[in-house]
This record gives structure tokens, sequence and C-alpha cells, in this order.
């Protein structure tokens, strides 16, 4: 055991290395670490595979060897490592636990392409959670995930061609007939579609698609988002409107972590396939950064019905929530949000987060609640 | 009253090497001063464990800031370290073993020196963190923690620990 013990507690420091490898941003550097623990406890795990009765000790390794071989992409292995531990007699909690990562793995093998060509101004979006079953999903959860999909690529162009971020008015009829969505049949694979921006035949001249420059500017920012890299994110998008609207978008699209698990992406580049997941529950998810003069203020979580909305005067959209009890909340909503985020929760009961002035509430986070 | 001091995180613990137990220190640190708190705020410990200490730290700098600078994870791992130095102060146990779940770690309580194999006999840590939350919110947070653990026919006993840093207040519950 004293053999087991020694190679976990070195596979644990080598993970812990690679966290604060992340933390400096060394990436070649987590991907070795990250490797090398894997390894570490994936030997840890194998020295006690016919130790059935030493539970919650054969589980546990390999579960956590599990972990590591996903993080690594060896997604194969990680389903043997799995297999094993479930095959003998696990805690229930580390069974489900087992079970969640299986889920993963699996969504991550639908997340390749099998058999797919995808155009550079393409990509697939998968679902998968509860409410997904093979090949179908709850129509809800996949219309407004692509509705937001939609609305982000065209946020993305407008940004790319240096257009100042919209807060009233219909996007410009060029533009969107360039950057158009269409979306294919769905697959069973979890549930997946293919997305493709634009259909003009010009678009496609090499060294000239606005929409593959599209599709790799949302990749690269999905993947900050996703790892919660803020900093370099907040680079990438420095107009605070955009920022903004690219959070409050991310986070409608990102999984709930209940019904829905995970959303991934999926685009071919160079003959590889590049992947974002989207794993964290959006609660989990970074929000918008609030300034240090927001920072000492009180936060506040106001419920209540959306009735009122005001985006007369551009960058000072105000909404007001009114409970069941008929009390009134005023809500200021900043640049980025009323068109996209805001306007599709009309007349719905929603959750307002943010911080109080006075008697006024200055807008954070939204999101739909109740029935 | 008793003190609390995050710098004792950067001796490590027997599942925590120095290394990792400073980095939560910093996270703890950065958590606390971004609610205007100073060394030597009082922390209010209540659930089945009721108590006030002191919390010490030292002082941020500028660097650690800009290298914290994701709200949620520094969240997260600045109540891992409060939690961590909680757990030893109010019990006879210490976070003994770690393994890794997601992308993050496991954490796992036990006594010192304790002759069992890996994760025998062992409790589990589960924390969660608040930057500013009012009671509802915390006990909103135990009662999620519970539940995700209390559905299993399990006889891994687990301890539930929240921290909330801007009153600054914590809650812990013993399974």
């Amino acid at each position: 055991m004293s053999k087991v013990t020694e190679m976990h507690r070195r596979a644990m420091e080598l993970a812990e290395r690679a966290t604060l490898a992340k933390l400096r941003g060394e990436v070649n550097t987590v991907s070795t670490l990250i490797r090398e623990a894997f390894e570490e406890e994936r030997r840890a795990a194998m020295q006690v595979v016919d130790e059935f009765e030493l539970e919650p000790t054969r589980s546990v390794l390999y579960r956590s060897a599990a972990s590591l071989a996903i993080e690594c992409g060896e997604n194969r292995e990680a389903e043997k490592l799995i297999g094993t531990a479930l095959s003998g007699n696990p805690p229930e909690e580390i069974a489900k636990e087992l079970r969640d990562l299986l889920e993963q793995v699996y969504f991550n093998r639908h997340l390749s392409l099998r058999g797919i060509t995808l155009q550079p101004n393409e990509f697939q979006v998968s679902l998968a959670g509860k409410l997904v079953g093979f090949g179908i999903t709850h129509s809800e959860e996949f219309i407004e995930r692509v509705r937001d999909i939609e609305t982000l690529i065209y946020r993305t162009a407008e940004r790319k061609r240096g257009l100042p971020f919209r807060e009233r008015g219909r996007r410009k009829g060029g533009l969107q007939k360039e950057i158009e969505l269409y979306v294919s049949v769905p697959r069973a694979a979890s549930f997946a579609v293919s997305l493709r921006i634009g259909s003009s035949p010009q678009l496609n001249l090499p060294g000239m698609d606005f929409a593959q420059d599209v599709v790799d500017e949302i990749f690269g920012c999905l993947e900050l988002f996703s790892s919660s890299d803020v900093k370099p994110l907040q680079e990438k998008i420095k107009d605070p409107a955009y920022y903004r609207n690219f959070i409050a978008l991310s986070r409608k699209i990102a999984p709930d972590g209940r019904e829905i698990r995970s959303v991934g992406f999926t685009a071919t580049r160079g003959g590889q396939e590049r992947k974002v997941i989207l794993s964290i529950p959006c609660e989990k998810t970074p929000s918008i950064e609030l300034g240090e003069s927001e920072l000492v203020k009180e936060r506040v979580h106001v419920r209540g019905t959306l009735l009122f909305a005001d985006a007369r005067k551009e960058g000072e959209g105000k909404i007001q929530l009114i409970d069941d009890k008929g009390s009134i909340y005023k809500v200021h909503v900043p640049t980025g949000m009323m068109s996209d985020i805001v306007r599709p929760m009309w007349e719905y009961e929603v959750l307002v987060t943010g911080t109080k002035e006075r008697d006024v509430i200055m807008l954070e986070t939204i999101e739909r609640v109740g029935d | 009253m008793d003190e609390l001091s995050l710098t004792q995180l950067k001796k490590g613990t027997h599942g925590i090497t120095p290394e990792y137990g400073a980095s939560l220190a910093q996270a703890a640190s950065i958590c606390l001063e971004e609610q205007k708190h100073y060394p030597g705020i009082k922390l209010n410990v209540d659930g089945d464990f009721k108590k006030v200490f002191l919390v010490c730290w030292d002082r941020t700098t500028e660097q650690m800031r800009r290298c914290w600078a994701d709200l949620e994870f520094t969240t997260e791992q600045g109540a891992y370290g409060i939690a961590t130095l909680l757990v030893t102060a109010i019990t006879d146990l210490t976070v003994i073993e770690r393994s890794r779940k997601g992308t993050g770690f496991d954490y796992w309580l036990g006594a010192k020196n304790d002759p069992e194999p890996l994760f025998q006999r062992k409790s589990r840590l589960e924390v969660s963190g608040i930057r500013k939350g009012d009671m509802a919110i915390i006990g909103r947070r135990v009662r999620e923690k519970l539940g995700q653990i209390e559905c299993y026919q399990s006889n891994l006993s687990a301890f539930v620990i929240v921290v909330e840093f801007s009153e600054p207040r914590s809650r812990v519950v013993e399974r």
C-alpha cells in the first residue's frame, strides 16, 4: 500500500504543479504536468485493480486517474479506467461520479465529426444532459441556444468589422446577408447540428473568408470563457459593451448543470478538429467584472416579472420588475445588454443580480426563472 | 479569541504541499481584501460548530491580484484555504489526501499520522465560497452541498463548509 500511496501523492503533486502553472499562464507546462500526473495516477490505480474490497480506495484512485485522462484528451483510456472502477464495488456516491465522468467521455466522443465534413465557415454544436436523448432533445433548450449563437455570430462580425456596439436598431442588411446562419438536420450524437455562416460562393475565396474569421474568433473567445481566463478575454474584446454582451450570451449558451450538462463546439482547421466544451454550469462561469467603485456597494438579488423597459436613450436603458406582492424594482441596464439579453425576457419572471445605488439596481446578470 | 492565520497554509498540511498551501492563502487574502477587510478581522463560524476567529494574513500585492483575476476560481480556492484551516482548528482532523475531480481536487480529511490506507475511513470535505451574500444565500449553498451528498446510501462521512467573505462568516455542517 505504501507504494500506491507514494505514486498517488506524486500524481497529486504533479496535478497541483499543473494548477499553479495554469495560474501563471504556462500552457505547455500545464499539459506536460497533467500527462505525467495521469501516468502516475494510472500506475497507482493499477496496483489495486484486484483489491475489490479496498473501497473507496480503489474507485477513488480510478476516478482520479480517469479525470486526469480526460484532461489529457485520452478519452478511450478514461473509458477503460471508469469501466474497471465500476466493475468493482464503489460506494454509491463515487459510482455516481464515475458515471458522470463516463457521460463526459461519451460527449467528447460525440464532439468528433465521424465522417461529417465541415467547411471553414461551418461548425458543429452538440448538447448532452438529462434532456438530451440519442438524436433528440428538448426543443426550447436547443432553439434558444441556436438563437443566442446566431446573435453571438452577428455581434462578433460587427466587432470584427470595427463597428461600434449597436445598442438599438436592426442589423445592417449587407452584413446580415454575409453572415446569415444555416442549420443542418440534427444528428444522433447526443444531439448535434452543423451551423453554416453565409452562403455566398464569393465568401469562400481563400484569404477572403470573413465567415471563417468569425468562427475562429468565436472559438478563441469561447475557449477563454470555458477556462475562465478573464484577462486575455478582456484583451481580445476591448470594448466594454461588446465584452458584456459576449459574457452574457455565453452564459446563456453554457449548460445549466442540471438539464443540460455540456455544450460542445467542433470545427475543422488544417485537417484537424478544433473543439471547445462548455461544461461549467452557467452560474459558475465568469460574470461581468465589477469596477472598484461597484464592489463596495450592496449586492442584491431581486425576482419579479419584467414588465417595463425604456431603451430610448443609448447607454441609459431602464427596466422594471414587479414581484408577486406588487413591489417595483428599478434596474439600470448597461450597454451591451438591453437588446440581446434583456429584451428576449420580456414578460417573463426573471432573477436580477446587481449592485444597489439608492433605489436603482445596476444590472450584472439576468436570468429567466419560474415554471 | 483563537487566531486563524492564513500564513500557516504556507507550511502545507499532510495532504497539501507548502507551494499549493501558499496559493490557497493568496486566494483567500485577495477575497478578504477585495471586501475591504484588514488582517485581524473576525470570522463568525456557525452551524454544527460555533466559534469566532481572528483572521490574519500577509497583505496582497498588485502582482498577486493580477494573477488571481478569475473571480469564481479565486473565491473557490480562497474558500478552500479558509476551510482547510477551520477544519483543523475545530476538529482533530486535517486535509490528509486529495484526489483529482474534474479539473480540480477532492479533499479528504483524516487524523494526522493516520495509519489507514488511502481514503479508508476518511471524511470528504465539500467547500463552497461566496464573495458577498446574506444568510439566505449561505443556507442555500449548504442545502445544495448536502443535497448532493445526502441522496446516496453511503458510508462516507463528510464536512460541508461554506465561506462568505464580505461579513466574513462560515457555516460548518458535519454529515
